[in-house]
């Protein structure tokens, strides 16, 4: 085991927490975390893993673990890592294979009252039209010349392809498109586990959830992302499939011959990275940036089709529906970023694993239209109990290169989960607390059994009490679609 | 001896794979992928796939041999059962895959397995017994 021991941290303040500098670490680490998510912290040893990424080279500042950090392979998920653009290391591990896993938010004209008699209809009827479970496949048959515009162009293919409308791009981190994407640098491999994949939800911790607002903190900024109490509202959780996995593992494997040739001494395998500048480094971040142009892509086209079923369940106008892309958030990316790093801007590559962007108010990467608030957050929860909607700040600018929490983190592991859930009925036990889920798979369902996250609530506090995004409404689930 | 048993890990699965020579080694924990995948008495043996790998070292060459398997699996919907080498040595290896292609009337898919990782890697040889860590993300 890499592991030795565990980690010493020192009290910072109530929500912060420091690993100071020990061994081969070029910086401190800094975990956001209260007491309470310390202790699961502490049990699962990803604090050692925020020390491992301080050894890397480049690293600027910090290295640092959102209060949603849980043990990952080599790097934390819920970890955050800057590394100098010019001098400093890219890792696939510090992305996930799931590259550009993310989360859209739709706000509709719809209240509850108007759904009340409808929800089970309409859960079943998103569950029939938009393909999900183990190894989904869509409906959609690409050419290779085709699926490569898919990489480059991300959501804009699909908005021109007629999925969607051309405000949504608006609405989208980076636009739905990252620079420098260059399918030439995708393995066939991706290509072609990709191709038939596209316009799918996928399988594990996806979802599909329509829900409500059930509270608002900040009334004025609420009313600017379109979210009023009780409005009926569509959250979707997916990212870039079988085509991000392969490029992960095709890039991992690259860099780890690299790691050789270089001679860097790296605690994990996991970690296997190289110089940005490097050739590899470069291919990379070409085929990151594809992964996550299918993954926009792929959301995009979820939501148009979940636009249709609402339209012809319900009977409606899209126009009377209202079904607004309020934002969409990635949270498994590596992002080439200004930041000022002691007092001087400096550009950095942001490494956000299990962590979300969360820029400021009049930050430039904000949409126009949301600039004079900041960026809207998408934290999703688990299925019982409830998603938020955040808001960057300031905060998170100087201390956490823009960044804040994703979502609710694993407590338990999905075997775990399983026997806890043993001779229980999952579907009654949520129906009772008024949440009614459809899933591919009984086994997906019970490994994603509530009780598996820590509380998203918790992780949600501490980052609104340490500054580094604000909470602005709550949502509860309704209807489920798991994959 | 068991051929596998599983541990724990927050987000996925380890396995601990056993073997008296590498070759077992190699076979059972391929065998462990498919047995977490699918009842694997459902399996016949009706068709074979040839893998050829390269790899800097025996670690990396088992991620790689059971990351083939799960892109037969994920392309070809390959579901495989019984495993032989005609030559396995540090930095190569030939094999014989055996099962047959994924028929959903007749097989199911208990858990998906989405990639074969590097985190804590171990294939180690201690007292002429074989043993292998593995973690999967699924």
């Amino acid at each position: 085991m890499s592991d030795q021991g565990k980690i010493q941290l020192q009290k910072i303040d109530d929500y912060r927490w420091r690993i100071p500098k020990t061994g081969k670490m070029r910086v401190e680490g800094v975990i956001f975390a209260d007491e309470a998510l310390l202790k699961e912290i502490h049990e699962d040893e990803s604090p050692k893993q925020v020390a491992n990424v301080a050894q890397l080279p480049g690293i600027q500042e910090y290295s640092l673990a959102m209060p949603d950090i849980h043990w990952g392979y080599g790097f934390p998920i819920g970890g955050v890592a800057a590394f100098d653009w010019q001098e400093g290391i890219i890792s696939p591990g510090g992305v996930g294979y799931d590259i550009n896993c993310g989360t859209r938010l739709l706000s509709s004209n719809l209240s509850t009252l108007d759904l009340r008699e409808k929800i089970k209809g309409l859960v079943n009827a998103l569950y029939q039209s938009i393909p999900s479970g183990v190894g989904s496949k869509g409906a959609l048959r690409l050419s290779n010349q085709e699926l490569r515009r898919v990489l480059r162009q991300g959501a804009a293919w699909a908005v021109e392809s007629g999925y969607g409308w051309t405000e949504d791009l608006e609405h989208t981190e980076d636009k739905g498109c990252m620079e420098g994407a260059d399918p030439a640098v995708i393995s066939e491999r991706a290509v072609e586990r990709g191709r038939p994949q596209l316009g799918t939800l996928g399988s594990g911790n996806h979802f599909l959830e329509v829900g409500y607002v059930d509270e608002i903190y900040e009334p004025e900024v609420a009313r600017l992302f379109s979210l009023r109490k009780d409005q009926v509202t569509v959250m979707i959780h997916s990212g870039s499939r079988g085509l991000g996995y392969q490029v992960c593992d095709d890039f991992l494997k690259k860099m780890g011959e690299r790691v050789r040739q270089l001679g860097l001494e790296l605690p994990d395998r996991q970690l296997a990275c190289d110089f940005i500048q490097s050739t590899t480094g470069q291919d990379y971040f070409s085929g990151m940036a594809c992964a996550a142009n299918y993954a926009w892509a792929n959301r995009q086209m979820l939501m148009h089709w979940t636009r249709e079923v609402f339209e012809k369940f319900l009977q409606m106008s899209p126009k009377d529906l209202g079904m607004r892309l309020v934002y969409d958030v990635c949270h498994n990316i590596a992002k080439r970023e200004w930041h000022s790093i002691g007092g001087e801007p400096r550009e950095v590559c942001v490494h956000r694993k299990g962590a979300t962007r969360a820029f400021p108010p009049g930050h430039p990467g904000v949409p126009e239209s949301y600039r004079r608030a900041g960026q809207p957050v998408l934290i999703p929860g688990d299925m019982g109990r409830y998603s938020y909607v955040l808001i960057g700040t300031e905060g998170a600018m100087r201390e956490t290169f823009g960044s804040t929490c994703h979502g609710a983190g694993r407590v338990q592991s999905r075997t775990q989960a399983k026997k806890a859930s043993k001779g229980r009925s999952l579907h009654r036990e949520l129906e009772d607390r008024g949440i009614y889920v459809v899933a591919a798979s009984r086994g997906t369902l019970v490994e994603e059994a509530p009780e598996a996250y820590k509380d998203v609530s918790q992780v949600v506090e501490v980052v609104h009490q340490a500054g580094i995004s604000r909470k602005v409404a709550k949502l509860r689930p309704w209807g489920v679609v798991k994959g | 001896m068991n051929k596998y048993e599983t541990f724990n890990h927050t987000a996925d699965l380890g396995v601990r794979v056993f073997g008296r020579t590498s070759e077992e080694v190699f076979a059972n924990a391929a065998y462990a992928l498919f047995d977490l995948m699918t009842d694997l008495s459902r399996v016949e043996e009706k068709l074979s796939f040839e893998v050829q790998l390269a790899a800097q070292d025996l670690e990396e060459l088992l991620v790689r041999w059971l990351s083939e398997l799960l892109f037969l699996r994920e392309s070809r919907g390959g579901l495989f059962k019984k495993f032989s080498f005609s030559q396995l040595s540090p930095t190569a290896l030939q094999a014989v895959a055996r099962g047959e292609i994924f028929e959903p009337s007749r097989h199911d898919i208990k858990m998906e397995i989405k990639a074969v990782t590097y985190h804590q890697l171990e294939v180690k040889e201690k007292n002429g017994q074989w043993e292998a860590r593995v973690i999967f993300d699924v």
